[in-house]
């Protein structure tokens, strides 16, 4: 090879190594390239905003997140000044801020963020950020740029501000927050808690929350801290708990678990609040309550014993009063001269005044005591009325008033006890011919109002004192007692024209113009429409005529049981008496009467036992046997018709009842 | 005002190497003794002459500057490119025969021991990864690209600086004596064009920080008294040489025949953070330069180049092929010690001192 190929040679060797210096070198700069996109990449995709600088603090790059928060696109903040591109102020005195990328330019080294920095971007929007630059370092250490990195913190300056406002409420709060470990270990202690409990935050942080729980409640913390593990909430728990020098404090707790960001609990926040002044006051006035409680069924007590003596006064009242008006109705059969009408006359009247007196005690007994029953019917409102104005009419014609009575037009129907109310206006027109000076006037005036009928009861007569109003029919009861005024009476006449009223469903109101001046009871009480049928229309029955039967009186009250005797014999009845239970069934076993007139209440063997063992018998059980008591409750009743009675009568009974009963129950039989 | 001074590397070898040198085909290496014994001798008498940063006379680089790192390697074979020389002899080259390429030497290793007996700052020269690259043969290498060869050359080379610089080398010169010699072969510049860039591969892969501490020396070359190119225009050389990224260029000066164009040439092509040891004495030149002569070189130079980015040195090796004789090891300390000495005068004369 001569020299001269030598060197073609070689040039063409050195020429096919430019060539593949070349691709080399093109395929260096290609990564380079590559490695530059991949940074750019990097920096464009990273969550941070990003600027980089040259030395000069120069922009020379910012990626997406930077473009937003500054406001600035990178095409226009490339080659400014950073501080015109990231403009930021202190929070709170507003001047600027130490730019961190100038100083790591300055200082060469890395610069942290500066607290209470506000960034402040192109169009003025301020936001809270974080930031940190470092100083671009070329391979042998020289700064030839910096690289600023901040973020967006609003989101964690907010949740700051909220934990410290949370932070300053436990603080300020004079309820104890305390926060604990699962296993009961003390790591907060607000001044609450000081405040409460005695101990320091440095006297009880890391210590077990047990300190302050009494020793005979320690297995309440086990079961807390069970709960907190299951991630249960503790609300109101009221417990006691020690403070530092021994003091035990009603507490009432609220336990929340403590979550971490994964969920799992770590701990629990309570807060204690001091209830040693609830509590007492609560049992104060629990046993106030208990006192008072006590007191008002010792009142009722009292009051259903005043109810019990009232009645059982009122029942033995009027068994004496029995023999006494068959006396005076035998009288009245047998004797028929002047003097002797007149003293008849007298006593009737004294007796029907006393026994109006006993029934209306009794019956305000059994209003009291819920015990008075109703027999509603179909009634006209002018029967009632009727009813009334007889039974008042002796007291009204005693005082020489003139009584007024108005009317509807056309009948009016009630669903009512015909007895009881007539009692009602009975009552208030005995009440104002009481209450009415001699010759007075007394109006009672009925009309429709709606589905209801009013009565009126109005008098000339002394009226009511304002002051006394309210309370006019309150039981026992009286207007101008103090007067002297001789009007007698118990009292209760008001009271139960008002528990009657109700009963009906009704009212009743008084309304006076004052002391002489007279009085006004307005009664209200519903009316059957005025399309009630002909059956709800049929008026009280006619007493049939009494034919002769065959009777055993049979009372333990000897003189009640032989003045009855007397009377249903002077009225055509063969009559046998028996004094007790036993005597009866022996009598009804050898006389068979038709009908037996039982005595409940009997010595030796009840009313009701003596009619259970006749029933027993053959002959017995045909017999028409009617209870006779001084109790007509509807309990009275179902005991006596269980007993084996066909009917009730309350004593004292007056022939017409008893007339009326053997009528019906001769009709149920089909005699 | 100071101005460094420094030399470019290699020193005659001691006789007593030379002669196991010689014997070497036949009775194999020389003795490490030997390489030792000379390697502490030149740094004793560098660090005589007063130089401020010496070499180790690359005593142990065999067999030359150019191919320390590949001798030996099984798979080169010796009948590569002949580098032909002015005085009629030529050098030739190994031939890469398969791949990898790898180096079988690394001038760290020489590192090693110059520093075991140097108490100056210690240079070490290195081959530029483009005089290396004429390795690999005109057919490409089945299974072995060329660009593949490339890319383990810059590793290697790579390797190679950092291991000097992170041992302590005072400065890396990568010796690009054939810079010039590409434009003697290709005149288009195109192939010196494709060494810059090799180069410049290499060093982009150092910072800044590092390449403070590498320069690169280009010369016609000097072998036995005579060079490959120095029929070379510079100005055809130095516009590239000055486009290597690197901040010391040690340029061979004193053998030009019109220093003063060359000069201006560097003045023109200078970068503010470049600095440029322009050659003071040649190693060719059998003649010692006095003190004098160096002083007013460097005061020449001075005229083109600020003076704060001026140095001085040796134009070239005084025996880059270790069989050469053509220059004694005292003629070469003589040199040096006046280098130093007539750079200190410079220095003087400027108002400072060397």
């Amino acid at each position: 090879m001569t020299e001269k190929d030598e060197e073609r040679l070689l040039r063409e060797v050195a020429l096919q190594n430019a060539a593949a210096i070349q691709a080399v070198r093109q395929r260096a700069e290609q990564e380079l390239a590559a490695e530059r996109e991949r940074l750019r990449i990097t920096l464009a995709s990273i969550g941070d905003a990003v600027i980089s600088t040259d030395v000069e603090g120069r922009v020379t790059f910012l990626n997406g997140v930077a473009e937003t928060l500054t406001g600035w696109p990178h095409a226009e903040a490339v080659g400014r000044p950073l501080p015109e591109v990231f403009r930021i102020v202190n929070e709170h005195t507003r001047r600027p801020a130490g730019n961190p990328a100038l100083r790591a330019l300055r200082e060469g080294v890395v610069v942290g963020l500066g607290n209470h920095t506000v960034l402040v971007a192109r169009d003025g929007t301020e936001r809270p950020i974080d930031d940190s630059a470092a100083p671009i370092r070329d391979q042998a250490g020289g700064t030839v740029g910096a690289v600023l990195v901040f973020r967006d913190v609003t989101d964690r300056f907010r949740a700051h501000e909220t934990q410290a406002r949370l932070a300053a409420i436990v603080n300020s709060s004079d309820d104890a927050i305390v926060s604990k470990t699962l296993d009961g270990t003390v790591t907060s202690w607000n001044a609450g808690a000081e405040r409460l409990f005695g101990y320091t935050p440095a006297e009880v942080v890391g210590r077990s929350i047990t300190l302050i729980i009494p020793p005979e409640r320690l297995d309440e913390e086990q079961t807390i801290l069970a709960k907190l593990r299951r991630g249960e909430r503790i609300e109101h728990f009221e417990t006691v708990r020690v403070t530092k020098d021994g003091r035990r404090l009603d507490i009432s707790l609220t336990i929340s678990p403590i979550h971490n960001p994964e969920g799992r609990v770590i701990g629990a926040s309570k807060i204690a609040r001091d209830i040693t002044q609830r509590v007492r006051a609560e049992r104060e006035l629990r046993e106030s309550e208990e006192r008072l409680r006590a007191a008002l069924e010792e009142l009722r007590e009292s009051d259903r014993k005043k109810d019990d003596f009232i009645a059982i006064l009122a029942h033995e009242l009027r068994n004496p009063l029995a023999p006494v008006r068959n006396g005076l109705q035998k009288m009245q059969l047998a004797a028929r001269s002047p003097e002797l009408d007149r003293t008849h006359a007298m006593m009737t009247r004294q007796l029907g005044h006393m026994v109006r007196m006993l029934d209306d005690l009794l019956d305000v007994s059994r209003v009291g005591r819920r015990k008075m029953e109703l027999c509603r019917e179909t009634l006209l409102l002018a029967d009632v009325v009727a009813s009334a104005v007889e039974t008042a009419r002796p007291a009204i014609e005693a005082g020489g008033h003139e009584l007024h009575v108005t009317l509807p037009d056309g009948p009016v129907y009630l669903d009512a006890d015909l007895t009881r109310l007539a009692q009602v206006f009975a009552n208030l027109l005995s009440n104002s011919a009481k209450y009415t000076d001699r010759g007075g006037t007394i109006w009672l005036t009925a009309s429709r109002e709606g589905g209801d009928v009013v009565v009126s009861v109005r008098d000339t007569g002394v009226g009511i004192p304002p002051e006394s109003l309210p309370r006019i029919f309150d039981m026992f009861s009286q207007v101008d007692r103090s007067s002297g005024r001789a009007t007698g009476g118990l009292g209760i006449g008001l009271a139960l024209v008002k528990g009657l009223t109700e009963m009906h469903g009704g009212t009743v109101t008084a309304a006076s113009a004052g002391p002489g001046r007279g009085s006004e009871f307005i009664v209200r009480i519903p009316a059957l429409p005025d399309t009630a049928s002909d059956a709800q229309r049929a008026a009280a029955a006619e007493v049939p005529a009494l034919r002769q039967r065959r009777i055993l009186v049979v009372d333990d009250n000897r003189d009640s049981g032989e003045s009855m005797a007397e009377l249903l014999q002077l009225l055509g009845n063969e009559v046998a008496v028996a004094y007790d239970g036993l005597e009866a069934v022996e009598r009804a076993a050898e006389f068979r009467p038709e009908v037996v007139l039982m005595d409940v209440g009997m010595p030796r063997l009840n009313g009701l036992d003596a009619t259970a063992r006749i029933r027993a018998e053959p002959w017995g059980r045909s017999m028409t046997v009617i209870a006779l008591t001084g109790f007509g409750q509807a309990t009275d009743r179902v005991h006596s018709k269980a007993a084996g009675c066909d009917g009730h009568l309350v004593k004292p009974v007056s022939l017409a009842d008893l007339q009326k009963l053997l009528a019906e129950l001769d009709s149920a039989k089909g005699l | 005002m100071t101005i460094p001074t420094e030399p470019i590397g290699s020193i005659p070898r001691p006789q007593d190497l030379l002669a196991a040198l010689v014997r070497a085909p036949s009775d194999g290496p020389p003795p490490d003794h030997l390489y030792d014994e000379a390697i502490r001798d030149t740094i004793a008498r560098l660090e005589g002459t007063g130089s401020p940063v010496i070499t180790d006379g690359e005593q142990r680089k065999y067999h030359n500057f150019w191919t320390y790192c590949v001798e030996g390697l099984s798979n080169t074979a010796p009948d590569g490119f002949r580098i032909p020389f002015a005085a009629g002899h030529v050098r030739r080259m190994p031939r890469l025969t398969a791949g990898p390429f790898r180096y079988l030497h690394h001038a760290d290793e020489y590192l090693d021991v110059a520093l075991r007996y140097a108490r100056r700052p210690v240079k070490q020269a290195v081959i530029s990864p483009s005089a290396l690259s004429l390795m690999y043969p005109p057919t490409e290498i089945p299974g072995y690209p060329r660009e593949q060869f490339l890319d383990d050359l810059l590793r290697e080379h790579e390797t190679e600086v950092r291991n000097c610089l992170r041992k302590g080398a005072h400065c890396v010169q990568i010796d690009f004596t054939e810079g010039r010699l590409a434009l003697k072969i290709d005149p288009t510049g195109r192939l010196l064009r494709s060494f810059i860039d090799l180069n410049n591969l290499a060093l982009d892969r150092f910072s800044p920080d590092d390449r403070r501490r590498i320069g690169v020396h280009t010369c016609p070359g000097g072998d036995r008294d005579s060079t490959h190119s120095a029929d070379v225009d510079y100005a055809n050389l130095l516009p590239a040489l000055f486009e290597l990224n690197v901040e010391n260029f040690y340029v061979a000066l004193a053998g030009e025949p019109n220093r003063e164009r060359v000069l201006k040439i560097i003045r023109d092509q200078l970068q503010p953070h470049h600095r440029v040891f322009v050659g003071v004495v040649a190693p060719i030149d059998p003649r010692v330069e006095t003190p004098e002569e160096v002083r007013d070189r460097a005061l020449e130079a001075t005229r083109y180049i600020p003076a704060d980015q001026l140095g001085t040195t040796d134009d070239c090796g005084f025996s880059p092929f270790c069989d050469d004789t053509s220059t004694t090891r005292d003629t070469a300390f003589a040199k040096i010690r006046n280098r130093v000495l007539g750079t200190a005068l410079a220095a003087a004369a400027l108002g400072g001192r060397a």
